[in-house]
This record gives C-alpha cells, structure tokens and sequence, in this order.
C-alpha cells in the first residue's frame, strides 16, 4: 500500500441559503484546495464526491449533477454515501483510490445544499424512516436523537447543563471560524432557555441545517514532493455500518463508532488513543453526540466525557482538545460537507495553519469522525504530521 | 408469495397510500442569476473563461476545462444554428398531443454548448439559422420560459 498525504483543503462559507448552486459551491472548495496544493486540475487523476440525500438539493442523480463543480468532468470519478458519515467517508474513498496505488492524486469534495428543501430539510429524513412501523407516528430525526440523548443520560446520570457546555464550547470555538455560520458566546442557562424541539433536546444542543462545500487534495507518497515539504499524513482509516434496526441496540452507546475506530486505530498502530491522539473532530450534530462520540472513539471512557467537558479538558487550550474548529454546532451542518471540513481542520492544525483557531498544544496527530444512516454508520480517520 | 397468485383484491391486504410531500425553492446560482437577468432583458448571455478564452451556453461560473472562476459574461450573437431537433407526440402523463411539441437544440458562433428549447413557427429544421423569439417585456420573470423558443430567420 502506498503511503497517502493531504496536501490542501479548502471550504465555502456556511450559510443558512447560499446563492450558489451545489455545483458552484462545490468549485469554490474544489479551487482552493488545488490553489493551497500548487496544484492544477491537469494534475488531479481522481475524484470523489461526498453529498447526502439527493432530496436536500432536489436533483436526483447529485453525484452526476455536481461532477463538474467538483472538477470530475472526464476523471474517474464516483459518489459515495453513508448519511451523515459521508463527509468523513469521501476522504477514506479518497485514501483508498491512491493507496491502492491506482492514482497518484484524488481530489476529494463534500457538498450540500439543503436550503431549496420546503418547508424544511427535515422532510429528506422523514422519508428515510420506515413506512410501517415508524412513519405513522410522524417521526422526525429529532425525536429518534431526543430518545437516544435521554438514554444516554440516564444511563450515566448525565444532567442536561453538562451536556449543554459542549454547545457553549463549541459554538465560542466558532467564533474564530472566519466560516461559521453560528459563532455565539453563550451561556449554559442560554442553552437551557432555549426553546424545547423535542425534548430534552432543545434550540441550542442542535446543529443548523446549512449550505456549503469542502475539499482535500490527496496524494501519494511518490509524488508529495513535487506538491509540499509539509505533508500530513493519512494513517489510520476506519468504517463501521450497523443494523437500520435501531432498536435493536443500546442507544446510549456507539458500538459502530467504536468499531470504526478500532479499525483506524490498528491500521495507525494505536494503542492507547487518550496519549497518542492530540486532539479530535468528533461528529456533533448535537451537544450530547461530541461526548457519545468521544466514548465511541475511545478518547474518554464510557460515562466519563461530560466530567472532561466540566473539567475544561477538551477546550482548545485543554490537555485534550474537541472540535478546536468549532463543529457542526458552531460552523454549520451541510451534512457532507460538515465532515470534510473536519478533516480540513485536522489538515490546518497539523500544519499550525488554523491561525486563531490553533490549538495551544504541539499537535502531531488528530482523528475526525463522522457519524450517521439511522444512528447506525461511524466513519473514522487519523492524520499525523 | 406474488400479490397476484394468491390476491384478487389489493383491498384484501393490510396496504395504504402514503406519499413523501418534498417541495422546492431553488437559486439560480451565480452564473444561472447572470442567465436569467439576461433573459430578462432579451438578452442570451454566455460565460467566458479569463483562463483559456472559451465561452460556456449555458453560463457556467467555473471553466470546465481550466477549473478557473468565470467572471465575465456577455450576450452571444443574436442568430444560432439548429443542431438537433425533436418532436414530442406524447405529454408529461403520457396523454396524446393533438400538436406536437417542438424541441431545438441551438448553437451559437464561438460558443461551447448552446440552448434547448422550443421551437416557433414553421420551417424550423436542423441546420436552419434561428432568432430567439422573447415574451412581451411586461411578461418576462426571469424564468427559462422567458423565451417563447427559436423562430426561422
Ligand atoms: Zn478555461
């Protein structure tokens, strides 16, 4: 296997509605991720393309729709999907294009455009329930998370102002996003105030919806020395797909995501990811998903992330950073796009690039993971200097 | 077990209808906005590449060829050349049309690509040099159908 380095990254703003279609967003990523690279579309082999349901944008066949954007046109190019862990599954498609030794370079881009859907993007997850046993009841995505946060809680006895101090975290990382969409300095009673959507989840432990793109350049280890002296390095993948049966596991843990992780971690040679992992991306959608989500990956026991998040130890300037960018809670969640930008700044922290946002610590190696399906996908990588 | 071995009556069985009610608000995008602004004004507006000079119909705001940004955008020449042509007999809910639909695909000097839309009037064959035919300015609102389609010269 060869050896596989991310070279550039770029990503859009994200926004509420964007004027810019998928296919022009997904250019505007695509573009900088070359221009940070030196590189030019002649010198892109591959492409894959990350994008959520076609029923966000409304295009049916969107991978074909936004290939031009994405700079496919006449490359070998594919669309891959696994819900919400799309955005960290496009780079583990792309890792796979040149480590098999096919390419030497894949340029890879997650897009979503969820403002067109009416009256609002919830209605894409609605249909992706069950017709017979879970449709009826009206179900949205909310309600299966709600179940899920509160199992999660009572289980380890979490209280709810524990978990809202990751959307006051995350959000206040946002503000030094020159991207975000929802950067806020908030407190823990604003979370708590907030309005209830399904509870216990309310206004402020939920991602927005969003429009936006990102990109990474991949490469070989043949050639990275054409492109950069400073190249960060993927060395550990990871995917996991559970039953769509989710009732048929316990909710208060990621056993998928643990699973992913286990495969990214024995590829890296980790064996202690608390020491040999400096900070993390974790997938955050919801306030309580970045601590479920730190458990799953083995960052901190089960139970013990709402004590680290009380403890300030994955603050920026803690001894275990989460979400240094921000997150999806404080950036914005265009679903794929969301999880490529979280390996744009597993990219930008590793190079000590991420200006205001760099965490206080030397970092030699990050993970990002993203989540998804039916609370049923874990899509993980590492990256190290 | 197929329904029809065993089921004389769909009736019989334990099924409803349901549907999934998605509805859309699109944008035209950077280069679709130029477009439909254009139409607007009677105008049918390309993009051109700063990067290798060629121009796109319908605009696009990158360069397919050179991956640059497109920035600039003008009006082609008012006259194009049928390329294709097809003639619907059959509608959307596959209902006989007493008059068939018209489709052209028009191309236009200097330019990469070109237009699909209806054609007007008679005589309009592949090969024959078409004008646009526009709607009434008060009527124009900034839709594709802005134009009425593609008329014989
Ligand atoms: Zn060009």
């Amino acid at each position: 296997m060869k050896r596989v380095a991310v070279v550039g990254a770029g990503m859009t703003k994200f926004r509420r509605r964007m004027l810019e279609t998928g296919r022009e967003m997904s250019f505007q990523a695509s573009r900088m991720a070359l221009d940070s690279a030196n590189m030019e579309i002649k010198d892109v082999e591959s492409v894959v393309l990350g994008t959520a349901p076609d029923a966000f944008d409304g295009v049916h066949m969107k991978g074909e729709y936004l290939m031009d954007g994405a700079g496919g046109t006449n490359r070998p190019y594919s669309r891959v999907y696994v819900g919400g862990g799309t955005g960290v599954f496009a780079p583990v498609a792309g890792w796979w294009h040149v480590a098999s030794g096919m390419f030497d370079t894949c340029l890879v881009v997650g897009e979503e455009k969820m403002s067109p859907l009416r009256p609002h993007p919830q209605y894409a997850f609605w249909s992706i329930f069950d017709h017979t046993l879970e449709r009826p009841l009206g179900v949205t995505l909310l309600w299966i998370f709600s179940l899920e946060m509160r199992r999660y809680m009572a289980v380890h006895k979490v209280k709810e102002e524990d978990i809202a101090l990751v959307s006051v975290k995350n959000k206040g990382n946002a503000l030094d996003h020159p991207c975000a969409q929802l950067p806020a300095r908030i407190t823990v009673d604003d979370v708590m105030k907030s309005e209830p959507i399904c509870l216990p989840v309310k206004r402020l432990d939920v991602s927005p919806t969003s429009d936006g793109a990102a990109a990474l350049m991949l490469v070989s280890e043949d050639v990275v020395r054409k492109y950069t002296d400073d190249p960060v390095w993927i060395d550990g993948v990871g995917w996991n797909v559970d039953t769509q049966y989710w009732t048929n596991r316990d909710l208060y843990y990621p056993r998928y995501v643990e699973a992913a992780a286990r495969m990214a971690y024995k590829m890296a040679k980790i064996d202690n990811p608390r020491k040999q992992i400096d900070f993390a991306e974790v997938y955050d959608p919801f306030d309580y998903k970045e601590l479920h989500h730190m458990e799953g990956v083995l960052l901190a026991g089960k139970g013990e992330a709402p004590k680290l998040t009380r403890e300030g130890v994955t603050q920026r300037d803690g001894d275990l950073p989460i979400n240094p960018s921000g997150g999806l809670l404080g950036v914005g969640n265009p679903i794929a796009a969301a999880g490529t930008m979280k390996v744009c700044e597993l990219f930008w922290q590793l190079r000590g690039e991420a200006g205001k946002r760099q965490v206080k610590k030397e970092v030699n190696r990050g993970l990002a993971q993203a989540w998804g399906d039916l609370l049923q996908v874990g899509t993980v990588i590492t990256m190290r200097r | 077990m197929p329904l029809r071995d065993r089921v004389t009556s769909v009736g019989d069985l334990r099924s409803w209808t349901d549907q999934i009610p998605f509805r859309y608000e699109y944008t035209a995008g950077v280069a679709g906005e130029r477009f439909l602004r254009g139409l607007m004004d009677g105008r049918i507006v390309a993009g051109e590449c700063g990067g290798c000079g060629k121009r796109f119909l319908p605009p696009k705001a990158y360069c397919t060829d050179c991956f640059r940004a497109i920035d600039r955008f003008d009006a082609v020449g008012q006259d194009g050349i049928v390329a294709a042509m097809a003639e619907a007999w059959v509608g959307f809910q596959g209902e006989r049309l007493a008059r068939p639909k018209r489709y052209v695909f028009v191309e236009f000097d200097g330019v990469t690509g070109g237009l699909v839309h209806f054609a007007v009037g008679p005589g309009v064959r592949v090969g024959s040099r078409v004008a646009p035919r526009f709607r009434p300015l008060s009527k124009r609102r900034g839709s594709l159908l802005d134009l009425h389609g593609f008329a014989k010269k």
